[in-house]
């Protein structure tokens, strides 16, 4: 059973963490980043490329030759989108990235809930489905749950910007979103998380990957058959075509990361054997603002 | 390159299940993976199609096939020439110069061609190389020298007259070389059939070549010639050979020694073997009889000839014994001998031989003498013919016809015919004078003593004694190659070929000499010998001491090592 009794016991944990870290936030109501006439000055960030030129403080960057923008707040309800990645590859591993993903999800959706936040919660694979669309709010935590149980891995590798495109059609006010995948989709993710970007969304990808991705335990003649598309490889590995793969991993993992950065996303990596609350804590050190309070 | 242990071979049948098993244990296994996107780059970035990581795939089966390789090579104990070539070898050269290698069925002739193949292995040998030749005995050309100079000399050998010695005696004669400590021994010949021994020699690889296809031949082997009394014709018969199965006539000729040629009655050869045919008196005292006949019947023209020679120089017997001793009628009977009474050894003109009734001086010891002592027992009269008549032993004065070993001490032949007269053979000495030996004899016999008046052995000792005494001083109307008159006449090395040759210390005359080998007029080609299985098994040793297989069994391991190595270190 993938949501056992000790899942729910993290969950009010987690739930207390994130009230304590995000403290004096009013419960059920959250500053919108948003400008309006009586906007409340919230706080600075630093300016990213895409970020509204008015919003700049031209008297902070005389100070400190730096850009900051200004950050409203604005009172209205804060919509968390789930996007979990649903495909094939994601059944790989033990436990399955799956697993550890749906618990992650869960984990969001709940805190988000506890919180009078709106949680939306999408699962992906061939491309959006809409069958497996779900918008909980509180009190809904358990039919929540009973989605994701019922979910299961399948298909082959989508096309992320079609996703996107189906999924910012759905949700055309920005809000938060939480992409849990294992990023292996190339150029196509790219494409994609621009398009949230450009959307104002802010978004925390959070890459689930098992220990046998990360380090892979192969030797000798093999004949590597892709989960997603049967697509297949022969190679003969050995010490030196593993240090060359966690080159290409590192590699690719520090291209995204930059990806994201200077787009003004968060990246999170989550291993399977890493317990599923390490994760939602990394997030909420790293997502302030971002994450329910 | 051939192997002492070609069995092993067979291990290269491991090949086909290592071979087998690396294919199959490189088929890929197929395994699941989340994405193969990352994996596809790594491939992109490996290049596997290049030549380095082909080769880094099957290096490992390039490793063991070489393994392998080696450790077969090596337990199959190569035995490469060059290789065992270039290890210093003492290899001894052999030549055959007897007259049977004059023959002609080989062209030009066998003693050209085994001439050729004895400088051929001369060039070839790796080490050291001796050169011999084998007639009556061996002689030394050239001691271990080097190649270059070994084969210049074997380039430089002729052919002689002389006769091979027997197998037995070549045998004895190789065994002589064992102290050289030679490899190889290479003999090169023709008719000889050598019946080695498997131990015989067991250090040494002897071979023997042939040189020789058939054997139809015909020779002047011998002639048994004298002089009349009056030293104007020559008389006696000549010994043909012929080795034809059909019967044929042979052309027989008298060449003098201003060259002109007389026809002689033919020869005729009823069947193969040896045969006497008697000589028209021919008033010469030099000359050459030749035999003729057609070539397919006579492959060596070297053996027709038989040169004879009268030298022209009578001895000169001294005489020590009283005025009516029966010794001084020995002149009656003997024309060809001059004796002359002397009671000293020192004579004018110099004596060839002394005889004496009783002692001789002291100084008679530098000739050749004979002494007759009174003997234990008087002859029966009647037994002895009044010795002045008309006996044919009378007229013996070819030394050639006569007993070689007739007072020879201890042999049989010589001891009867001194007790047929009642005496007994109380000495025999040789000394060397000047290098030369020179035969005493004692008999205990009475020669005047009246009981031996017409004793009919009495003249056949007298003229045996005489013989005796002067066959080794007094020339020959023709000597056969290698008899040991000619080394006392020459003092040295004498002449091998055939032919008339000047008197050593007299140039105004000529002694004949010729083959008179009738063995050597049989052209029977023998048969090859290769090295007994001993020989070939001392020679695989000492080839092992330089074979490469040690090497090769090192390099099997280092290359195992070092497929280890590099495993460990991909793993």
């Amino acid at each position: 059973m993938l949501f056992d009794l000790k899942f729910f016991k993290s969950l009010k944990l987690l739930s207390i963490i994130a009230k304590r870290h995000f403290r004096g936030e009013k419960i059920g109501h959250r500053r919108s980043p948003n400008r309006g006439s009586s906007a409340e000055f919230a706080e600075y960030k630093e300016y990213l490329p895409g970020d509204d030129l008015r919003f700049i403080d031209w008297n902070l960057y005389a100070r400190l030759d730096r850009l900051y923008i200004k950050k409203f707040h604005n009172e209205e309800e804060l919509n968390v989108s789930i996007l979990l990645d649903a495909s094939q590859s994601m059944a790989f591993g033990t436990p399955t990235k799956f697993d550890h993903a749906r618990k992650i999800a869960a984990a969001i959706a709940y805190i988000a809930l506890q919180h009078h936040d709106h949680a939306r919660l999408y699962t992906f694979s061939q491309s959006l489905d809409p069958s497996s669309e779900g918008g909980f709010r509180r009190g809904h935590i358990h039919r929540l749950m009973g989605f994701l149980e019922k979910s299961a891995p399948a298909g082959r590798t989508p096309s992320f910007d079609e996703v996107i495109t189906r999924f910012l059609l759905k949700n055309r006010r920005p809000g938060v979103v939480f992409l849990l995948t294992d990023a292996l989709f190339g150029e196509d993710l790219y494409r994609g998380l621009q398009r949230l970007a450009h959307r104002r969304f802010e978004t925390n990808l959070v890459q689930i990957l098992s220990p046998e991705e990360m380090t892979p335990d192969l030797a000798g003649p093999l004949e590597l058959v892709d989960a997603e598309d049967q697509s297949r490889v022969r190679l003969t590995i050995n010490n030196q075509v593993l240090t060359l793969y966690e080159e290409v991993l590192r590699e690719t993992i520090d291209e995204l990361k930059g990806f994201l950065h200077r787009q003004g996303m968060r990246y999170h990596q989550s291993l399977t054997t890493a317990p599923f609350e390490s994760t939602l804590l990394t997030l909420f050190e790293g997502a302030a603002g971002a994450l329910p309070a | 390159m051939t192997f002492l242990n070609p069995g092993f071979l067979a291990g290269l049948l491991l090949l086909g299940p290592v071979i087998a098993l690396y294919f199959l244990k490189t088929r890929p296994r197929v395994q699941p993976v989340s994405s193969n996107r990352l994996w596809q780059i790594v491939v992109t970035r490996l290049n596997p199609n290049s030549f380095l990581q082909r080769f880094q795939q099957s290096l490992f089966l390039l490793l063991q096939i070489v393994a392998i390789g080696l450790a077969v090579l090596a337990a199959a104990r190569p035995l490469i020439p060059w290789w065992s070539s270039g290890q210093a070898g003492r290899r001894i050269v052999i030549l055959d110069v007897s007259a049977s290698m004059q023959a002609q069925d080989l062209r030009p002739s066998r003693f050209a061609q085994a001439r050729d193949r004895a400088v051929e292995l001369c060039r070839s040998a790796g080490g050291e190389v001796a050169l011999y030749t084998l007639g009556s005995t061996l002689t030394p050309v050239r001691r271990f020298t080097d190649a270059p100079a070994a084969a210049q000399a074997a380039a430089q050998l002729t052919s002689g007259h002389q006769a091979t010695p027997s197998p037995e005696r070549v045998l004895r004669l190789l065994r002589d070389l064992e102290g050289l400590s030679p490899d190889e021994i290479y003999l090169l010949t023709d008719t000889l059939e050598l019946p080695m021994p498997r131990d015989f020699m067991p250090q040494t690889s002897i071979r023997v070549e042939i040189f020789g296809t058939d054997s139809a031949n015909v020779a002047l082997v011998g002639a048994d010639l004298s002089l009349d009394e009056a030293g104007r014709f020559l008389e006696g018969t000549v010994a043909v050979f012929s080795a034809v199965p059909a019967a044929f006539e042979a052309g027989l000729s008298l060449e003098k020694a201003d060259g002109t040629v007389t026809p002689l009655p033919p020869v005729r050869l009823p069947q193969p073997g040896l045969h006497t045919v008697t000589l028209p008196p021919l008033p010469v005292r030099q000359g050459i009889l030749r035999l003729s006949t057609s070539v397919d019947r006579n492959r060596n023209p070297a053996d027709d000839a038989w040169y004879f020679a009268d030298p022209g120089r009578p001895p000169t017997v001294g005489l020590m014994a009283p005025r009516g001793s029966i010794l001084h009628r020995l002149g009656r009977a003997m024309p060809l001998i001059s004796f002359v009474p002397t009671d000293t050894a020192s004579a004018d003109p110099p004596l060839d031989a002394l005889l004496a009734l009783g002692s001789l001086p002291h100084d008679a010891r530098r000739l050749p003498t004979a002494a007759f002592l009174p003997g234990p027992r008087p002859v029966q009269p009647g037994e002895i013919l009044p010795w002045a008549g008309e006996h044919p032993l009378l007229a013996y004065t070819d030394w050639d016809a006569a007993p070689p070993s007739a007072l020879r001490p201890g042999l049989l032949p010589g001891t009867p015919l001194i007790e047929a007269v009642g005496g007994i053979l109380l000495a025999e000495e040789t000394t060397l004078v000047a290098g030369r030996p020179v035969p005493h004899v004692w008999i205990g016999v009475a020669p005047d003593d009246p009981a031996l008046q017409g004793n009919f052995f009495l003249p056949i000792l007298l003229f045996n004694t005489l013989e005796y005494l002067l066959r080794d001083k007094f020339p020959r109307l023709a000597y056969p190659v290698g008899h040991a008159g000619l080394a006392a006449l020459w003092r040295g090395q004498a002449p091998v070929i055939a032919g008339w040759h000047p008197l050593p210390g007299d140039a105004g005359r000529v002694v004949a000499i010729n083959l008179q080998a009738p063995s050597e007029a049989r052209l029977t080609p023998g048969r090859p010998q290769a090295p007994t299985s001993t020989q070939l098994a001392a020679q695989a040793t000492r080839h092992l001491l330089g074979s490469p297989w040690p090497g090769l069994l090192s390099a099997a391991l280092l290359v195992l090592l070092g497929e280890w190595w590099l495993f460990m270190r991909r793993n």
